[in-house]
């Protein structure tokens, strides 16, 4: 049987340790053993796959603290999928990362919490219980700080605090969400059809306070408006830190935390039976329509990033609480699709940013000469969360709109496409402006960017389109595997 | 049985148009590789053409493109128009290998073969999804034409292009999933396929709206004016000739293979499109008539005359059918051999205004007498094909018991004739203006665009004269095919 994938939980820990105990000056050592850690965490996780699409799982208990409270793991579809993602996500952006860091201080304290937030991010999605859950919640948090604050300006240092506070609240939330729910029921270990329908008769106000407090807690990593404003702070970290964490890992953990409460602790007859979905909704619309609009004001490359991730999450959340397995299917298609495409701008932002030093969109106006390839990947990966075929982001949406068909409310469908032509309203002038004004910008000399910097993106662009044209041999059948386990 | 031809072509352009970009900015051999792709293209369908002209259907699915897969789709209606594209594209590449761009000729000629290779993959495509992944890389691409002289004027138009283009393919996004959750199936279905739900007037109108726009259907046209005015003239003619082609096309799919005409009369879509197709009609002509810039009045007709085709596939029955279909082949020798002539004019002299073509008759006079027959052709004098076209569309009005619309017809020719007719006389009988010689002289025209303006000239002409109408035989097949 494959125990591996408890494995990599560790692994980082040790790559990270590793790390922390070499010289600042060991640079290609450094380097070497970042990209190892990444690429034996990815193996670690890898062979379960074949196993889960069987339908196998496999969960062991390692500490029982008392009754209820233990710290367990599992794996199982949804949390393979984001722990699959996230792994192979971090090979790209620790290649990436020696390239974009390589002049940088401090690189030591980097490498080594950029590796650790993979352990916590792997603990996220392996945990078998809400417990577990939390526990790995708030180690991310914290380990990710001295990330966020690596410029160690006072802008770097506001934002760490401003991205501690909301942390803290977020795991507050869970946490009271947590002993709460810890009351009602004997065991909040996660499973498919949901383990909180049993108390439903006895406690509904409660189960409907706590969706609440459980889904806002998570809800501030996913960036849900109005707990949205630490995302766009946290922007100044540097470029691979917003890549990976906040375009994937940590949001996505807000995410996957919401998936959890909603699907494996709750279960879709006791959300419908509460009634509470509908409401999540709102609140996902609410998000999805202000952070288009206000990533259109946005004058910086990064900010305007990041309000989109914070739009696109929103779909997600969408997907989720319109309860229906096609809107289900997209929600959890676009976590994959939205990560990889969002990686990849914001891989073509850093290379923008460490060859030109542009940061601002008025700076990029015939940016093209300078950067032809990297803008062209940039021009992909945009359409492809605008919607456009075939790349991935054409999936999520084909399904989230097939699923407001099939809820019967046509009107979530129809805020996706505003959306949709809202993200168009935000993409296009950058590549319009890049690619047909004039501007300071000569052409390259060799290769555009850095080697590290340059092909990671390339090999992410392909795999964007290999997402969207190949979805039904490489995403689509672990998806539908969760959905049917979900809606059985 | 397995048919590789559509895959062949459509694979063939594609390696072309990836040629031709690899190619450089300097390369001689680029306006050659896109002529023989062409007709390499051409070639290969036409090989296809035996099989389909006995009624065959063909099919090919490739499990890439989730949910239902890439389809290809072989029929006569689909072949013929893929070959008349092919042809069309043909000859506008060989007025634009000598058409004068200026600049950024690479990014030109790429995005102009990229379209015609979605464009042939619009009409082979066999299923919903599959068309709408060559409708909207077509439509999209074509911005790069439209882009193409980078004034401030054309960035304001490729953007209201292409935000209408974007919205157009969300609304296609939305119908498309109607269709997935209701239907379970995107691929065509002689008389639809469709069920009947409280939702499918959803689907049917984001469809609408997706092609209507493209087809520039009121009130969605408004890029198109735009567009023409700052687009090199090459670019105008690919959009009239072929790319609105395939918003009719998509149009004529959504009626008979997708919902099918029962359901369409049930709810009286029918006659909302022939309501929007009569406004659109005379809306473009009125102003085409008012325009004073020539390819602008070009756009404005071609808006107008594009919606002959969805008002002879809204009548729903045969003979408008022919009318409409025929339309396709009609209209684009029409149009194309206008815009050619007018790109001739631009590219020569500079003049735009339709006031400072005095008596340019006498400085161009080939150029004129190809734009004279074309415009005699646009109000339907009987020898030329519109005038097939408007007979068969008033068949179809007679048969469908609406006798009133051969007037809107007959009007529709008048007021062709009224914003034609006085370019044609300006140019032979109009005063002299003090640049031009008082002699004639002959257009100086490179060869290519001399040769690609006669032949859409006679392709005008030719097919009405002869005792058999070839295109016309086909047509009555395809139509026939339609309501067997």
């Amino acid at each position: 049987m494959y125990v591996s994938p408890f494995w990599a939980i560790l692994a980082p820990v040790c790559g990270g340790a590793l790390i922390a105990m070499l010289k600042e000056s060991r640079l290609w050592e450094r380097n070497a053993l970042a990209i190892l850690t990444s690429v034996v965490t990815f193996l670690l996780v890898a062979p379960a796959l074949p196993f889960v699409l069987q339908g196998e799982t496999l969960s062991w208990t390692a500490v029982r603290i008392t009754g209820g409270l233990s710290i367990a793991f599992t794996v199982e579809p949804l949390g393979l999928l984001f722990a699959f993602l996230s792994s192979m996500l971090w090979v790209f952006a620790a290649l990436y990362a020696t390239g974009y860091m390589r002049n940088e201080h401090h690189q030591r304290r980097f490498f080594t919490f950029y590796i650790l937030a993979l352990s916590a991010t792997m603990g996220v999605a392996f945990s078998g219980n809400l417990f577990t859950l939390y526990l790995f919640y708030e180690y991310l948090a914290l380990i990710t700080y001295p990330l966020v604050i690596h410029t160690q300006s006072a802008e770097a240092y506001a934002a760490g605090t401003k991205y501690i506070i909301y942390c803290f609240v977020s795991g507050a939330l869970v946490f009271l969400s947590l002993f709460i729910l810890g009351g009602t029921v004997e065991c909040l270990a996660f499973t498919p059809a949901g383990v909180l329908g049993a108390a439903l008769e006895s406690h509904r106000l409660t189960l409907f306070i706590v969706f609440f407090t459980a889904v806002f807690g998570f809800g501030v990593k996913a960036a849900m408006m109005p707990l949205h404003s630490w995302l766009p702070a946290a922007m100044v970290a540097p470029t691979p830190v917003s890549a990976l964490l906040h375009a994937v890992a940590i949001v996505k953990t807000g995410i996957f935390g919401i998936l959890r409460v909603m699907f494996y602790l709750y279960g879709v007859d006791t959300l419908r039976e509460l009634r509470v979905a509908d409401i999540l909704a709102v609140f996902a619309v609410f998000t999805i329509i202000v952070a288009s609009v206000l990533a259109i004001k946005q004058t910086k490359l990064k900010s305007r990033l990041a309000y989109s991730t914070i739009g696109q999450l929103g779909y997600i959340t969408l997907g989720a609480a319109m309860l229906s397995p096609y809107a289900l299917t997209g929600g959890v298609a676009h976590l994959i699709n939205h990560a990889v495409l969002k990686i990849v701008l914001f891989f073509c932002a850093g290379a923008i940013i460490t060859q030109t030093g542009a940061k601002y969109l008025d700076q990029l106006n015939g940016i093209s000469k300078r950067l032809p390839y990297t803008m062209f990947f940039f021009t992909l990966a945009s359409s492809g969360l605008i919607g456009v075929l075939p790349l991935a982001g054409y999936i999520s949406k084909l399904y989230l709109l097939g699923g407001s068909i099939e809820a019967g409310k046509p009107i979530f469908g129809f805020v996706l496409l505003v959306s949709a032509v809202l993200n168009s309203i935000y993409y296009l002038p950058i590549i319009i402006r890049a690619y047909f004004s004039e501007g300071p910008y000569e052409a390259p000399l060799g290769l555009e960017s850095h080697p590290s910097i340059f092909f990671p993106t390339a090999v992410l662009t392909v795999i964007c389109v290999v997402f969207g044209l190949f979805a039904q041999q490489t995403t689509l059948p672990l998806v539908t595997r969760i959905v049917s386990s979900i809606f059985q | 049985m397995i048919i590789w031809q559509p895959q062949a072509a459509f694979g063939l352009l594609l390696v072309a148009t990836l040629l031709v970009w690899l190619g450089g900015e300097k390369a001689r051999g680029s306006s050659s590789l896109i002529l023989s792709a062409l007709a390499g293209a051409f070639v290969i369908l036409a090989t296809l053409f035996p099989l389909v002209g006995t009624g065959q259907i063909f099919r090919q699915t490739f499990s890439i493109l989730p949910p239902f897969g890439l389809s290809f789709h072989a029929d006569l209606f689909s072949v013929s128009l893929a070959l008349l594209f092919l042809f069309s594209g043909f000859v506008l590449a060989l007025y634009t290998s000598a058409y004068p761009l200026k600049h950024d000729e690479r990014r030109f000629k790429t995005a102009f073969l990229f379209i015609m290779a979605c464009a042939s993959g619009v009409v082979l495509a066999g299923d919903l999804l599959s068309l709408f992944l060559f409708f909207e890389a077509m439509s999209l691409v074509f911005f790069l034409l439209i882009i193409h002289n980078r004034t401030r004027e054309a960035i304001a138009a490729t953007y209201k292009f292409i935000y209408l283009t974007i919205g157009g393919s969300m609304c296609y996004f939305m119908a498309l999933a109607t269709v997935f959750v209701q239907a379970d199936s995107f691929a065509w279905v002689q008389g639809g396929f469709m069920p009947a739900t409280s939702l499918s007037a959803l689907a049917f109108g984001g469809f609408v709206i997706a092609f209507g726009m493209k087809a520039g259907m009121v009130p969605l046209h408004f890029w198109l004016a735009a567009a023409y005015g700052q687009a090199p003239p090459p670019a105008a003619v690919l959009s009239s000739v072929i790319m609105m082609k395939t918003g009719a096309y998509g149009m004529i799919r959504i009626f008979h293979h997708v919902f099918g005409p029962e359901m369409l009369s049930l709810h009286g879509w029918d006659k909302l499109i022939l309501s929007f197709a009569l406004f659109t009609i005379f809306y473009g002509s009125f102003c085409a008539f008012a325009e004073r810039d020539l390819l602008r009045r070009l756009a404005y007709s071609s808006m107008a005359q594009l919606s002959y085709i969805l008002f002879g596939l809204a009548l729903l029955n045969q003979a408008a059918l022919v009318g409409a279909i025929f339309h396709i082949l009609a209209h684009g020798m029409m149009k194309g051999t206008m815009l050619l002539c007018a790109g001739a004019i631009v590219s020569k002299t500079g003049k735009r205004k339709i006031a400072d073509l005095e008596g340019i008759g006498r400085q161009m006079p080939l150029t004129m007498a190809c734009f004279s027959l074309a415009a005699l052709t646009a109000v339907g004098l009987p020898p030329m094909n519109i005038f097939i076209v408007k007979w068969y569309l008033s068949l179809g009005a007679l048969s469908a018991g609406q006798p009133l619309l051969i007037l809107f017809l007959l009007a529709s020719s008048l007021l062709n004739a009224a914003y034609y007719l006085p370019i044609v006389f300006r140019a032979y009988f109009g005063a002299e203006s003090s640049d031009l010689h008082d002699r004639l002289v002959w257009d100086r025209l490179p060869w290519p665009m001399t040769v690609a303006m006669l032949l859409f000239a006679s392709a005008c002409l030719v097919f009405s004269l002869g005792s058999v109408n070839l295109p016309l035989e086909w047509t009555k097949r395809i139509a026939a095919g339609f309501f067997y």
